[in-house]
Protein backbone atom coordinates (compact mmCIF):
# COMPACT_ATOMS: atom_id res chain seq x y z
CA UNK A 1 0.00 0.00 0.00
CA UNK A 2 1.44 3.39 -0.89
CA UNK A 3 0.14 5.07 2.26
CA UNK A 4 1.50 3.65 5.51
CA UNK A 5 -1.47 4.64 7.75
CA UNK A 6 -5.16 5.14 7.16
CA UNK A 7 -4.76 8.72 8.36
CA UNK A 8 -2.35 9.36 5.51
CA UNK A 9 -4.77 7.73 3.10
CA UNK A 10 -7.45 10.19 4.16
CA UNK A 11 -5.18 13.22 4.04
CA UNK A 12 -3.31 12.23 0.87
CA UNK A 13 -0.78 14.94 1.79
CA UNK A 14 -3.19 17.77 1.28
CA UNK A 15 -5.10 16.62 -1.82
CA UNK A 16 -7.39 14.34 0.11
CA UNK A 17 -10.41 16.67 0.12
CA UNK A 18 -10.40 16.95 -3.67
CA UNK A 19 -9.88 13.25 -4.29
CA UNK A 20 -12.55 12.14 -1.82
CA UNK A 21 -14.95 14.80 -3.13
CA UNK A 22 -14.56 13.45 -6.67
CA UNK A 23 -14.89 9.81 -5.58
CA UNK A 24 -17.81 10.67 -3.33
CA UNK A 25 -19.78 12.27 -6.15
CA UNK A 26 -18.94 9.36 -8.43
CA UNK A 27 -20.28 6.84 -5.94
CA UNK A 28 -23.33 9.06 -5.44
CA UNK A 29 -24.03 9.33 -9.18
CA UNK A 30 -23.60 5.61 -9.79
CA UNK A 31 -25.76 4.71 -6.79
CA UNK A 32 -28.52 7.14 -7.73
CA UNK A 33 -28.64 5.69 -11.24
CA UNK A 34 -28.63 2.16 -9.88
CA UNK A 35 -31.30 2.74 -7.23
CA UNK A 36 -33.55 4.84 -9.49
CA UNK A 37 -33.66 2.05 -12.06
CA UNK A 38 -34.14 -0.69 -9.52
CA UNK A 39 -36.95 1.11 -7.67
CA UNK A 40 -38.76 2.00 -10.87
CA UNK A 41 -38.50 -1.59 -12.10
CA UNK A 42 -39.83 -2.94 -8.84
CA UNK A 43 -42.71 -0.45 -8.94
CA UNK A 44 -43.58 -1.36 -12.52
CA UNK A 45 -43.38 -5.11 -11.83
CA UNK A 46 -45.63 -4.88 -8.78
CA UNK A 47 -48.11 -2.79 -10.80
CA UNK A 48 -48.17 -5.47 -13.48
CA UNK A 49 -48.51 -8.24 -10.92
CA UNK A 50 -51.40 -6.37 -9.27
CA UNK A 51 -53.06 -5.95 -12.63
CA UNK A 52 -52.88 -9.71 -13.20
CA UNK A 53 -54.29 -10.47 -9.75
CA UNK A 54 -57.25 -8.17 -10.42
CA UNK A 55 -57.79 -9.86 -13.77
CA UNK A 56 -57.59 -13.31 -12.17
CA UNK A 57 -59.99 -12.18 -9.45
CA UNK A 58 -62.55 -10.98 -11.94
CA UNK A 59 -62.14 -14.22 -13.82
CA UNK A 60 -62.82 -16.00 -10.54
CA UNK A 61 -66.00 -14.01 -9.93
CA UNK A 62 -67.38 -14.51 -13.42
CA UNK A 63 -66.83 -18.29 -12.96
CA UNK A 64 -68.67 -18.24 -9.60
CA UNK A 65 -71.62 -16.27 -10.97
CA UNK A 66 -71.92 -18.54 -14.04
CA UNK A 67 -71.90 -21.57 -11.67
CA UNK A 68 -74.71 -20.03 -9.56
CA UNK A 69 -76.82 -19.37 -12.69
CA UNK A 70 -76.39 -23.01 -13.87
CA UNK A 71 -77.20 -24.59 -10.48
CA UNK B 1 -19.78 -21.22 -43.47
CA UNK B 2 -20.27 -17.51 -44.30
CA UNK B 3 -23.76 -18.36 -45.57
CA UNK B 4 -24.81 -19.57 -42.13
CA UNK B 5 -23.18 -16.59 -40.40
CA UNK B 6 -25.09 -14.07 -42.49
CA UNK B 7 -28.24 -16.17 -42.02
CA UNK B 8 -27.90 -16.12 -38.24
CA UNK B 9 -27.06 -12.40 -38.34
CA UNK B 10 -30.18 -11.73 -40.38
CA UNK B 11 -32.16 -13.82 -37.94
CA UNK B 12 -30.65 -11.89 -35.06
CA UNK B 13 -31.64 -8.69 -36.82
CA UNK B 14 -35.27 -9.77 -37.12
CA UNK B 15 -35.30 -10.95 -33.54
CA UNK B 16 -34.06 -7.52 -32.44
CA UNK B 17 -37.35 -6.25 -33.72
CA UNK B 18 -39.25 -8.02 -30.96
CA UNK B 19 -38.91 -6.51 -27.49
CA UNK B 20 -40.01 -9.81 -25.95
CA UNK B 21 -36.99 -11.68 -27.24
CA UNK B 22 -34.75 -8.80 -26.11
CA UNK B 23 -36.35 -8.84 -22.64
CA UNK B 24 -35.65 -12.52 -22.15
CA UNK B 25 -32.16 -12.55 -23.62
CA UNK B 26 -30.83 -9.63 -21.61
CA UNK B 27 -31.93 -11.11 -18.29
CA UNK B 28 -28.61 -12.78 -17.57
CA UNK B 29 -26.64 -10.11 -19.49
CA UNK B 30 -27.82 -7.56 -16.95
CA UNK B 31 -26.80 -9.77 -14.06
CA UNK B 32 -23.44 -10.53 -15.62
CA UNK B 33 -22.66 -6.87 -16.25
CA UNK B 34 -23.78 -6.00 -12.74
CA UNK B 35 -21.45 -8.49 -11.07
CA UNK B 36 -18.51 -7.58 -13.30
CA UNK B 37 -19.08 -3.87 -12.73
CA UNK B 38 -19.16 -4.33 -8.95
CA UNK B 39 -15.95 -6.35 -8.91
CA UNK B 40 -14.05 -4.14 -11.37
CA UNK B 41 -15.09 -0.86 -9.75
CA UNK B 42 -14.22 -2.11 -6.29
CA UNK B 43 -10.81 -3.41 -7.33
CA UNK B 44 -10.12 -0.34 -9.46
CA UNK B 45 -11.02 2.10 -6.70
CA UNK B 46 -8.91 0.42 -4.06
CA UNK B 47 -6.01 -0.03 -6.46
CA UNK B 48 -6.18 3.53 -7.78
CA UNK B 49 -6.74 5.16 -4.40
CA UNK B 50 -4.41 3.26 -2.17
CA UNK B 51 -1.81 1.39 -4.16
CA UNK B 52 -1.00 3.46 -7.25
CA UNK B 53 2.05 5.73 -6.78
CA UNK B 54 1.31 9.47 -6.81
CA UNK B 55 2.19 11.56 -9.85
CA UNK B 56 5.58 13.29 -9.39
CA UNK B 57 4.12 16.64 -10.51
CA UNK B 58 0.56 16.60 -9.22
CA UNK B 59 0.96 14.40 -6.19
CA UNK B 60 -2.16 12.51 -5.12
CA UNK B 61 -4.75 14.69 -6.83
CA UNK B 62 -4.08 12.75 -10.07
CA UNK B 63 -6.09 9.87 -8.50
CA UNK B 64 -9.19 11.73 -9.63
CA UNK B 65 -8.17 10.62 -13.13
CA UNK B 66 -9.40 7.11 -12.26
CA UNK B 67 -12.88 8.53 -12.02
CA UNK B 68 -12.77 11.45 -14.44
CA UNK B 69 -11.42 9.64 -17.50
CA UNK B 70 -13.80 6.65 -17.40
CA UNK B 71 -16.80 8.95 -16.88
CA UNK B 72 -15.81 11.08 -19.88
CA UNK B 73 -15.10 8.06 -22.08
CA UNK B 74 -18.31 6.22 -21.23
CA UNK B 75 -20.44 9.37 -21.65
CA UNK B 76 -19.00 9.85 -25.13
CA UNK B 77 -19.53 6.23 -26.12
CA UNK B 78 -23.10 6.42 -24.78
CA UNK B 79 -23.72 9.44 -26.98
CA UNK B 80 -22.25 7.57 -29.94
CA UNK B 81 -24.49 4.63 -29.05
CA UNK B 82 -27.51 6.92 -29.09
CA UNK B 83 -26.44 8.16 -32.53
CA UNK B 84 -26.29 4.60 -33.82
CA UNK B 85 -29.66 3.82 -32.21
CA UNK B 86 -31.01 6.99 -33.79
CA UNK B 87 -29.83 5.89 -37.22
CA UNK B 88 -31.37 2.43 -36.82
CA UNK B 89 -34.52 3.97 -35.43
CA UNK B 90 -34.89 6.35 -38.36
CA UNK B 91 -34.03 3.93 -41.15
CA UNK B 92 -35.64 0.70 -39.94
CA UNK B 93 -38.19 2.22 -37.52
CA UNK B 94 -37.27 -0.29 -34.80
CA UNK B 95 -39.08 0.13 -31.48
CA UNK B 96 -35.99 -1.01 -29.59
CA UNK B 97 -33.98 1.91 -30.98
CA UNK B 98 -36.14 4.46 -29.19
CA UNK B 99 -36.14 2.30 -26.08
CA UNK B 100 -32.32 2.39 -26.24
CA UNK B 101 -32.23 6.19 -26.56
CA UNK B 102 -34.70 6.67 -23.71
CA UNK B 103 -32.66 4.27 -21.56
CA UNK B 104 -29.26 5.79 -22.30
CA UNK B 105 -30.22 9.42 -21.71
CA UNK B 106 -30.27 9.58 -17.90
CA UNK B 107 -26.98 7.74 -17.46
CA UNK B 108 -25.38 9.75 -20.31
CA UNK B 109 -26.37 13.06 -18.77
CA UNK B 110 -25.26 12.10 -15.26
CA UNK B 111 -21.90 10.71 -16.45
CA UNK B 112 -21.18 13.80 -18.56
CA UNK B 113 -22.00 16.01 -15.58
CA UNK B 114 -19.82 13.77 -13.41
CA UNK B 115 -16.95 14.04 -15.91
CA UNK B 116 -17.22 17.85 -15.90
CA UNK B 117 -17.46 18.02 -12.11
CA UNK B 118 -14.59 15.64 -11.44
CA UNK B 119 -12.54 17.43 -14.09
CA UNK B 120 -12.97 20.75 -12.37
CA UNK B 121 -12.29 19.24 -8.95
CA UNK B 122 -9.11 17.78 -10.42
CA UNK B 123 -8.24 21.09 -12.08
CA UNK B 124 -8.41 22.97 -8.80
CA UNK B 125 -5.19 21.63 -7.19
CA UNK B 126 -3.43 21.00 -10.54
CA UNK B 127 -4.10 24.15 -12.54
CA UNK B 128 -5.33 26.26 -9.68
CA UNK B 129 -8.71 27.00 -11.28
CA UNK B 130 -12.11 25.29 -11.17
CA UNK B 131 -12.70 25.69 -14.89
CA UNK B 132 -10.16 25.60 -17.70
CA UNK B 133 -11.19 26.63 -21.21
CA UNK B 134 -9.40 23.57 -22.48
CA UNK B 135 -10.57 21.98 -25.72
CA UNK B 136 -11.82 18.84 -24.02
CA UNK B 137 -13.69 20.53 -21.21
CA UNK B 138 -15.60 22.79 -23.59
CA UNK B 139 -16.53 19.97 -25.97
CA UNK B 140 -17.73 17.87 -23.01
CA UNK B 141 -19.86 20.81 -21.90
CA UNK B 142 -21.28 21.12 -25.42
CA UNK B 143 -22.02 17.40 -25.39
CA UNK B 144 -23.94 17.92 -22.16
CA UNK B 145 -26.10 20.51 -23.93
CA UNK B 146 -26.62 18.15 -26.85
CA UNK B 147 -27.79 15.51 -24.34
CA UNK B 148 -30.12 18.01 -22.68
CA UNK B 149 -31.44 19.04 -26.09
CA UNK B 150 -32.52 15.48 -26.80
CA UNK B 151 -33.99 15.17 -23.33
CA UNK B 152 -35.98 18.41 -23.73
CA UNK B 153 -37.16 17.35 -27.17
CA UNK B 154 -38.42 14.03 -25.83
CA UNK B 155 -40.28 15.81 -23.06
CA UNK B 156 -41.89 18.21 -25.52
CA UNK B 157 -43.46 15.66 -27.86
CA UNK B 158 -46.34 13.63 -26.48
CA UNK B 159 -47.04 11.23 -29.31
CA UNK B 160 -44.73 8.22 -28.92
CA UNK B 161 -43.88 7.50 -32.53
CA UNK B 162 -43.11 11.13 -33.40
CA UNK B 163 -41.07 11.53 -30.23
CA UNK B 164 -39.07 8.47 -31.19
CA UNK B 165 -38.32 9.68 -34.70
CA UNK B 166 -37.54 13.25 -33.61
CA UNK B 167 -35.19 12.07 -30.87
CA UNK B 168 -33.55 9.66 -33.32
CA UNK B 169 -32.95 12.46 -35.81
CA UNK B 170 -31.52 14.85 -33.22
CA UNK B 171 -29.19 12.24 -31.74
CA UNK B 172 -28.00 11.36 -35.24
CA UNK B 173 -27.39 15.02 -36.14
CA UNK B 174 -25.69 15.51 -32.79
CA UNK B 175 -23.37 12.57 -33.28
CA UNK B 176 -22.30 13.88 -36.68
CA UNK B 177 -21.46 17.21 -35.04
CA UNK B 178 -19.55 15.90 -32.01
CA UNK B 179 -16.23 15.47 -33.86
CA UNK B 180 -16.70 18.80 -35.67
CA UNK B 181 -17.32 20.65 -32.43
CA UNK B 182 -14.48 18.79 -30.70
CA UNK B 183 -12.01 19.68 -33.44
CA UNK B 184 -13.03 23.31 -33.75
CA UNK B 185 -12.86 23.76 -29.97
CA UNK B 186 -9.41 22.14 -29.91
CA UNK B 187 -8.30 24.35 -32.82
CA UNK B 188 -9.66 27.48 -31.12
CA UNK B 189 -8.14 26.46 -27.82
CA UNK B 190 -4.65 25.80 -29.10
CA UNK B 191 -4.88 29.22 -30.73
CA UNK B 192 -5.28 30.89 -27.35
CA UNK B 193 -3.10 28.94 -24.97
CA UNK B 194 -0.64 26.07 -25.40
CA UNK B 195 -2.27 22.65 -25.07
CA UNK B 196 -2.30 22.09 -21.34
CA UNK B 197 -1.54 18.80 -19.55
CA UNK B 198 -3.13 16.04 -21.62
CA UNK B 199 -5.15 13.68 -19.46
CA UNK B 200 -4.76 10.32 -21.06
CA UNK B 201 -1.28 9.88 -22.51
CA UNK B 202 -1.37 6.20 -21.55
CA UNK B 203 2.07 5.13 -22.78
CA UNK B 204 3.85 7.92 -20.90
CA UNK B 205 2.42 6.68 -17.59
CA UNK B 206 4.14 3.79 -15.81
CA UNK B 207 2.19 0.51 -15.85
CA UNK B 208 1.14 0.59 -12.21
CA UNK B 209 -0.53 3.94 -12.93
CA UNK B 210 -2.60 3.13 -16.00
CA UNK B 211 -3.49 -0.45 -15.07
CA UNK B 212 -5.98 0.71 -12.43
CA UNK B 213 -7.29 3.15 -15.01
CA UNK B 214 -7.96 0.26 -17.39
CA UNK B 215 -9.78 -1.61 -14.65
CA UNK B 216 -11.87 1.45 -13.81
CA UNK B 217 -12.73 2.11 -17.46
CA UNK B 218 -13.88 -1.51 -17.88
CA UNK B 219 -15.80 -1.22 -14.65
CA UNK B 220 -17.58 1.92 -15.86
CA UNK B 221 -18.43 0.27 -19.19
CA UNK B 222 -19.86 -2.76 -17.36
CA UNK B 223 -21.87 -0.47 -15.11
CA UNK B 224 -23.16 1.40 -18.18
CA UNK B 225 -24.08 -1.94 -19.77
CA UNK B 226 -25.91 -3.01 -16.64
CA UNK B 227 -27.71 0.29 -16.17
CA UNK B 228 -28.72 0.86 -19.78
CA UNK B 229 -29.93 -2.70 -20.28
CA UNK B 230 -31.97 -2.70 -17.08
CA UNK B 231 -33.48 0.66 -18.04
CA UNK B 232 -34.31 -0.75 -21.46
CA UNK B 233 -36.01 -3.73 -19.84
CA UNK B 234 -37.95 -1.36 -17.62
CA UNK B 235 -38.94 0.73 -20.63
CA UNK B 236 -40.08 -2.44 -22.43
CA UNK B 237 -42.23 -3.42 -19.45
CA UNK B 238 -43.80 0.01 -19.54
CA UNK B 239 -44.48 0.02 -23.26
CA UNK B 240 -45.57 -3.60 -23.56
CA UNK B 241 -47.60 -3.54 -20.34
CA UNK B 242 -50.81 -4.72 -21.92
CA UNK B 243 -49.39 -7.35 -24.22
CA UNK B 244 -50.11 -11.02 -23.67
CA UNK B 245 -46.50 -12.07 -23.00
CA UNK B 246 -46.14 -9.50 -20.23
CA UNK B 247 -49.47 -10.64 -18.76
CA UNK B 248 -48.20 -14.22 -18.71
CA UNK B 249 -44.91 -13.15 -17.26
CA UNK B 250 -46.63 -11.60 -14.25
CA UNK B 251 -49.65 -13.92 -14.13
CA UNK B 252 -50.80 -14.50 -10.58
CA UNK B 253 -49.60 -18.00 -9.63
CA UNK B 254 -52.87 -18.78 -7.84
CA UNK B 255 -55.59 -16.52 -6.63
CA UNK B 256 -55.00 -16.23 -2.85
CA UNK B 257 -57.51 -18.52 -1.11
CA UNK B 258 -58.58 -15.80 1.36
CA UNK B 259 -60.09 -13.68 -1.40
CA UNK B 260 -62.09 -16.50 -3.01
CA UNK B 261 -63.68 -17.50 0.35
CA UNK B 262 -65.26 -14.10 0.93
CA UNK B 263 -66.66 -13.63 -2.62
CA UNK C 1 -38.47 25.18 -60.14
CA UNK C 2 -38.34 28.95 -60.53
CA UNK C 3 -42.08 29.31 -59.91
CA UNK C 4 -41.34 27.73 -56.55
CA UNK C 5 -38.62 30.33 -56.07
CA UNK C 6 -41.02 33.05 -57.22
CA UNK C 7 -43.68 31.86 -54.82
CA UNK C 8 -41.23 31.76 -51.92
CA UNK C 9 -39.85 35.21 -52.64
CA UNK C 10 -43.26 36.85 -52.92
CA UNK C 11 -44.38 35.05 -49.75
CA UNK C 12 -41.41 36.36 -47.80
CA UNK C 13 -41.70 39.85 -49.25
CA UNK C 14 -45.36 39.95 -48.35
CA UNK C 15 -44.62 39.16 -44.70
CA UNK C 16 -41.94 41.81 -44.33
CA UNK C 17 -42.31 41.78 -40.59
CA UNK C 18 -40.50 38.48 -40.15
CA UNK C 19 -37.62 39.90 -42.17
CA UNK C 20 -37.18 43.38 -40.74
CA UNK C 21 -37.83 42.60 -37.09
CA UNK C 22 -34.75 40.43 -36.60
CA UNK C 23 -32.67 43.12 -38.30
CA UNK C 24 -34.07 45.66 -35.91
CA UNK C 25 -33.13 43.38 -33.04
CA UNK C 26 -29.58 43.04 -34.36
CA UNK C 27 -29.18 46.78 -34.80
CA UNK C 28 -30.57 47.50 -31.38
CA UNK C 29 -28.43 44.93 -29.55
CA UNK C 30 -25.30 46.15 -31.36
CA UNK C 31 -26.23 49.64 -30.26
CA UNK C 32 -26.51 48.41 -26.68
CA UNK C 33 -23.07 46.86 -26.84
CA UNK C 34 -21.57 49.95 -28.45
CA UNK C 35 -23.00 52.13 -25.68
CA UNK C 36 -22.10 49.87 -22.80
CA UNK C 37 -18.65 48.74 -23.82
CA UNK C 38 -16.26 51.74 -23.98
CA UNK C 39 -13.71 49.72 -26.00
CA UNK C 40 -16.30 49.08 -28.74
CA UNK C 41 -16.36 52.72 -29.83
CA UNK C 42 -12.88 52.69 -31.26
CA UNK C 43 -13.31 49.13 -32.37
CA UNK C 44 -9.98 47.62 -31.39
CA UNK C 45 -10.91 45.40 -28.46
CA UNK C 46 -11.06 41.69 -29.12
CA UNK C 47 -14.56 41.05 -27.77
CA UNK C 48 -16.10 42.78 -30.71
CA UNK C 49 -15.89 39.90 -33.17
CA UNK C 50 -17.28 37.46 -30.63
CA UNK C 51 -20.20 39.71 -29.72
CA UNK C 52 -20.83 40.43 -33.36
CA UNK C 53 -21.14 36.78 -34.27
CA UNK C 54 -23.13 35.83 -31.20
CA UNK C 55 -25.67 38.50 -32.08
CA UNK C 56 -25.82 37.29 -35.66
CA UNK C 57 -26.55 33.77 -34.41
CA UNK C 58 -29.24 34.97 -32.03
CA UNK C 59 -30.89 37.07 -34.73
CA UNK C 60 -30.92 34.08 -37.02
CA UNK C 61 -32.48 32.08 -34.22
CA UNK C 62 -35.34 34.56 -34.09
CA UNK C 63 -36.12 34.37 -37.78
CA UNK C 64 -35.64 30.58 -37.83
CA UNK C 65 -38.49 30.10 -35.40
CA UNK C 66 -41.00 31.52 -37.87
CA UNK C 67 -39.38 30.01 -40.95
CA UNK C 68 -41.78 27.11 -41.42
CA UNK C 69 -44.48 28.40 -39.11
CA UNK C 70 -46.55 30.15 -41.77
CA UNK C 71 -46.64 27.16 -44.13
CA UNK C 72 -47.13 24.75 -41.25
CA UNK C 73 -50.32 26.54 -40.18
CA UNK C 74 -51.61 27.02 -43.72
CA UNK C 75 -50.88 23.42 -44.68
CA UNK C 76 -48.66 24.43 -47.58
CA UNK C 77 -45.90 22.46 -45.89
CA UNK C 78 -47.69 19.19 -46.56
CA UNK C 79 -48.20 20.14 -50.19
CA UNK C 80 -44.51 20.80 -50.50
CA UNK C 81 -43.61 17.48 -48.92
CA UNK C 82 -45.96 15.48 -51.10
CA UNK C 83 -45.71 17.29 -54.37
CA UNK C 84 -41.95 17.81 -54.57
CA UNK C 85 -40.43 15.21 -56.85
CA UNK C 86 -37.01 16.31 -55.65
CA UNK C 87 -37.33 16.81 -51.88
CA UNK C 88 -33.72 17.97 -51.55
CA UNK C 89 -34.32 20.86 -53.94
CA UNK C 90 -37.62 21.95 -52.42
CA UNK C 91 -36.14 22.15 -48.92
CA UNK C 92 -32.92 23.73 -50.17
CA UNK C 93 -34.92 26.40 -51.96
CA UNK C 94 -36.87 27.20 -48.82
CA UNK C 95 -33.62 27.49 -46.84
CA UNK C 96 -32.04 29.60 -49.58
CA UNK C 97 -34.90 32.08 -49.47
CA UNK C 98 -34.65 32.20 -45.69
CA UNK C 99 -30.92 32.84 -46.01
CA UNK C 100 -31.58 35.67 -48.45
CA UNK C 101 -33.89 37.34 -45.99
CA UNK C 102 -31.64 36.85 -42.97
CA UNK C 103 -27.97 36.07 -43.55
CA UNK C 104 -27.49 38.04 -46.72
CA UNK C 105 -29.51 40.97 -45.50
CA UNK C 106 -27.34 41.23 -42.38
CA UNK C 107 -24.28 41.17 -44.57
CA UNK C 108 -25.55 44.15 -46.52
CA UNK C 109 -25.97 46.05 -43.27
CA UNK C 110 -22.40 45.40 -42.13
CA UNK C 111 -21.18 48.91 -43.11
CA UNK C 112 -23.86 50.40 -40.86
CA UNK C 113 -22.92 48.09 -38.00
CA UNK C 114 -19.25 48.81 -38.64
CA UNK C 115 -19.73 52.55 -38.35
CA UNK C 116 -21.79 52.02 -35.22
CA UNK C 117 -18.96 50.02 -33.66
CA UNK C 118 -16.27 52.39 -34.87
CA UNK C 119 -14.50 49.96 -37.16
CA UNK C 120 -12.20 51.27 -39.86
CA UNK C 121 -13.96 51.42 -43.19
CA UNK C 122 -11.51 49.17 -44.99
CA UNK C 123 -12.44 46.24 -42.70
CA UNK C 124 -16.08 46.33 -43.87
CA UNK C 125 -15.48 44.37 -47.06
CA UNK C 126 -13.57 41.49 -45.39
CA UNK C 127 -16.25 41.27 -42.71
CA UNK C 128 -18.95 41.10 -45.36
CA UNK C 129 -17.02 38.34 -47.11
CA UNK C 130 -16.74 36.39 -43.85
CA UNK C 131 -20.46 36.76 -43.25
CA UNK C 132 -21.41 35.67 -46.74
CA UNK C 133 -19.35 32.51 -46.22
CA UNK C 134 -20.51 31.88 -42.66
CA UNK C 135 -24.25 32.65 -42.60
CA UNK C 136 -25.36 29.86 -45.00
CA UNK C 137 -24.17 27.29 -42.47
CA UNK C 138 -26.24 29.05 -39.83
CA UNK C 139 -29.41 29.00 -41.94
CA UNK C 140 -28.86 25.40 -43.04
CA UNK C 141 -28.17 23.99 -39.58
CA UNK C 142 -30.86 26.17 -38.08
CA UNK C 143 -33.43 24.90 -40.54
CA UNK C 144 -33.09 21.40 -39.06
CA UNK C 145 -34.10 22.70 -35.65
CA UNK C 146 -36.78 24.96 -37.11
CA UNK C 147 -38.30 22.04 -38.99
CA UNK C 148 -38.30 19.92 -35.85
CA UNK C 149 -39.79 22.45 -33.49
CA UNK C 150 -42.37 23.95 -35.87
CA UNK C 151 -45.02 21.66 -34.42
CA UNK C 152 -44.52 22.76 -30.83
CA UNK C 153 -46.62 25.48 -29.32
CA UNK C 154 -43.64 27.28 -27.74
CA UNK C 155 -40.77 25.75 -29.66
CA UNK C 156 -38.41 28.71 -29.37
CA UNK C 157 -36.55 27.61 -26.26
CA UNK C 158 -36.08 24.05 -27.47
CA UNK C 159 -34.97 25.34 -30.84
CA UNK C 160 -32.22 27.32 -29.12
CA UNK C 161 -31.18 24.37 -26.97
CA UNK C 162 -31.02 22.08 -30.00
CA UNK C 163 -29.32 24.40 -32.44
CA UNK C 164 -26.89 26.61 -30.52
CA UNK C 165 -24.43 23.77 -29.85
CA UNK C 166 -24.39 23.14 -33.59
CA UNK C 167 -23.56 26.79 -34.26
CA UNK C 168 -20.43 26.57 -32.12
CA UNK C 169 -17.94 25.82 -34.92
CA UNK C 170 -19.35 28.65 -37.05
CA UNK C 171 -19.09 31.01 -34.08
CA UNK C 172 -15.51 30.01 -33.31
CA UNK C 173 -14.17 30.31 -36.81
CA UNK C 174 -16.36 33.30 -37.66
CA UNK C 175 -15.12 35.37 -34.76
CA UNK C 176 -11.55 34.24 -35.45
CA UNK C 177 -11.96 35.58 -38.99
CA UNK C 178 -13.41 38.90 -37.92
CA UNK C 179 -10.87 39.54 -35.15
CA UNK C 180 -8.13 38.82 -37.71
CA UNK C 181 -9.84 41.09 -40.22
CA UNK C 182 -10.21 43.90 -37.70
CA UNK C 183 -6.54 43.78 -36.76
CA UNK C 184 -5.65 43.61 -40.44
CA UNK C 185 -4.15 40.12 -40.36
CA UNK C 186 -4.87 37.57 -43.07
CA UNK C 187 -7.90 35.42 -42.15
CA UNK C 188 -7.59 32.84 -44.95
CA UNK C 189 -7.31 29.81 -42.65
CA UNK C 190 -10.43 30.29 -40.51
CA UNK C 191 -12.30 31.43 -43.62
CA UNK C 192 -11.61 28.14 -45.38
CA UNK C 193 -12.95 26.31 -42.32
CA UNK C 194 -16.06 28.46 -42.41
CA UNK C 195 -16.46 27.59 -46.06
CA UNK C 196 -16.09 23.92 -45.22
CA UNK C 197 -18.89 24.15 -42.64
CA UNK C 198 -21.17 25.97 -45.05
CA UNK C 199 -20.59 23.57 -47.93
CA UNK C 200 -20.86 20.43 -45.80
CA UNK C 201 -24.08 21.62 -44.17
CA UNK C 202 -25.29 22.53 -47.66
CA UNK C 203 -24.92 18.85 -48.55
CA UNK C 204 -26.19 17.26 -45.35
CA UNK C 205 -28.62 19.65 -43.70
CA UNK C 206 -31.47 19.57 -46.27
CA UNK C 207 -31.85 15.81 -45.80
CA UNK C 208 -32.14 16.22 -42.05
CA UNK C 209 -34.58 19.12 -42.53
CA UNK C 210 -36.63 17.00 -44.90
CA UNK C 211 -36.80 14.17 -42.36
CA UNK C 212 -37.66 16.66 -39.61
CA UNK C 213 -40.43 18.21 -41.69
CA UNK C 214 -41.95 14.79 -42.35
CA UNK C 215 -42.00 14.22 -38.59
CA UNK C 216 -43.46 17.55 -37.57
CA UNK C 217 -46.10 17.57 -40.31
CA UNK C 218 -47.75 14.65 -38.58
CA UNK C 219 -47.72 16.60 -35.37
CA UNK C 220 -50.63 18.81 -36.37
Amino acid sequence: MYFSTIGELIAMDGHGSFVWLAYGTTVLVLLVNLMATRLATRKQESALRWRQEVAALQQQQTNNTTEQNDS
Amino acid sequence: MSGSVTASLKQLWHKLGSPRWFYQITRNWVRGFGVMAAVLLLVGCIWGLAFAPPDYQQGNSFRIMYVHVPAAMVSQSLYLGMGVAGFIGLVWRMKLADVAIAATLPLGISLTALALFSGSVWGRPTWGSWWEWDGRTVSTLVMLFLYLGIYALREAIAEADLRARAAALVSLVGTVNIPVIKYSVEWWNTLHQPASFTLTEKPAMPAEMWLPLLVMVLGFYCFAGHNVLSRMRLEILRREANTRWVAELFAAKSVPASITKES
Amino acid sequence: MNQLLQRELTATLRTRGSVTNPLGFLLLSLLLFALVDPGAQDGHNSYLSGIFWVLILLTNLLSLDTMFRRDFDSGALEQMLISAHMPFVAVLLRIFVHWLSSGLLMTLFVPLFGLLLGLQTETFLPIMLVMVVGTPAVSLLGSIGAALTVGFSRGGTILALLILPLFLPVLIFGSACISAAISGLSFAAPLTWLGLFSSSSLLLAPWATWAALKISVEMQ
